[in-house]
């Protein structure tokens, strides 16, 4: 089982690492990419929706609208954060996509 | 490009401006110093391009305002504005900013606007004037006329209220103007999906007058 974790978690296979994953069967092999797959993607949208559900890219700072009392401007001050964007859904859907084709590939092979 | 025209005309409105403000030591009203030490007064700006809207602010603003209530029209000074205190929220794009393609920050630390009259002015009451300020807007080299809608507000005696200890009033000024980011060679004409052409800036600035 531990193996096979290690081959979900380093994307490898029995072909990058000859006799170690040898044993996994195939198809679990690329259930296990899917489930990566899906993993990956719902962490990537959690972060977002936790984060804020932003429209736009990331930001590296987070701004703090203010009043002042005295004359009525409004000014903003900066604060070190991050307030995920919408590469963390990108990347969580190409994440997705690419262990989902990978697990595809895999269970071909075996078929074939 | 600074052509000689623009070079000349940046030169006389700078005598001007100058010339003005040592005149206006003479005549009624009072001037302004726009270093604020509170860290309210800004310049927020936006752009509104398909792919994506950048928006941020600025804050390193010095510079001198002549302001006479009596006199709302005559209004003059100028404006300068830290290139370096452009702050937008992704650490990345700030650097984009800063580079010579974009504001060119260690060629041109700052930009300025020269106001050398307020059009159209308005008493709104209550020490409220709206108008036209009309000035040279020079930003990367590159002086232009340029008018910016505002609303001066007139404290009298309020400047204890900002600086304790100290009497005077406040001039507060806000308002809206739009640069062409191709007039000022700002990148100009490129990556126009991403950033847009018009730079929509508000001023939120405060002066202080001791007196």
């Amino acid at each position: 089982m531990h193996v096979w974790v290690a081959g979900v978690f380093f994307g490898c296979n029995a072909l990058t690492l000859p006799g170690v994953l040898q044993n996994v069967p195939k198809t679990m092999f690329a259930q296990s990419l899917r489930f990566a797959g899906i993993s990956i993607f719902m962490i990537g949208m959690l972060i977002w929706l936790i984060g804020g559900a932003r429209a736009g890219f990331t930001n590296t700072s987070i701004e703090h609208v203010k009043v002042d009392e005295i004359t009525g401007l409004e000014f903003t001050e900066y604060e070190d954060g991050l307030e995920p964007g919408i590469e963390f859904i990108a990347a969580g859907f190409f994440g997705f996509g690419v262990l989902v084709a990978a697990g595809a590939y895999f269970e071909n092979k075996q078929k074939l | 490009m600074i052509t000689p025209k623009t070079y000349n005309m940046k030169r006389i409105l700078g005598i001007f401006a100058g010339l003005s403000l040592a005149a206006s030591l003479f005549a009624g009203g009072a001037i302004f110093d726009f270093k604020d030490p509170s860290g309210v007064s800004n310049l927020k700006f936006d752009m509104t391009a398909p792919v994506e809207s950048i928006s941020g602010t600025a804050d390193g603003i010095t510079g001198s305002v002549h302001f006479d209530a009596a006199h709302p029209g005559e209004t003059k000074g100028s404006l300068v504005v830290s290139t370096s205190s452009i702050m937008v929220p992704k650490s990345k794009m700030r650097e984009h900013i800063m580079g010579a393609m974009w504001m060119d920050a260690k060629k041109y630390p700052e930009l300025k606007f020269e106001l050398t009259n307020l059009a159209d002015v308005k008493d709104a009451g209550d020490g409220t004037f709206k108008g036209k300020a009309k000035g040279v807007m020079t930003l990367k080299g590159v002086a232009q006329e340029l008018d910016a809608v505002v609303t001066i507000k007139h404290l009298v005696g309020k400047l204890g209220a900002k600086l304790p200890g100290k009497k005077g009033d406040l001039l507060v000024v806000s308002g809206t103007l739009v640069v062409n980011r191709d007039d000022f060679n700002i990148n100009a004409g490129q990556k126009l999906d991403k950033v847009a052409n018009d730079i929509h800036i508000a001023l939120n600035l405060v002066g202080y007058a001791e007196m």
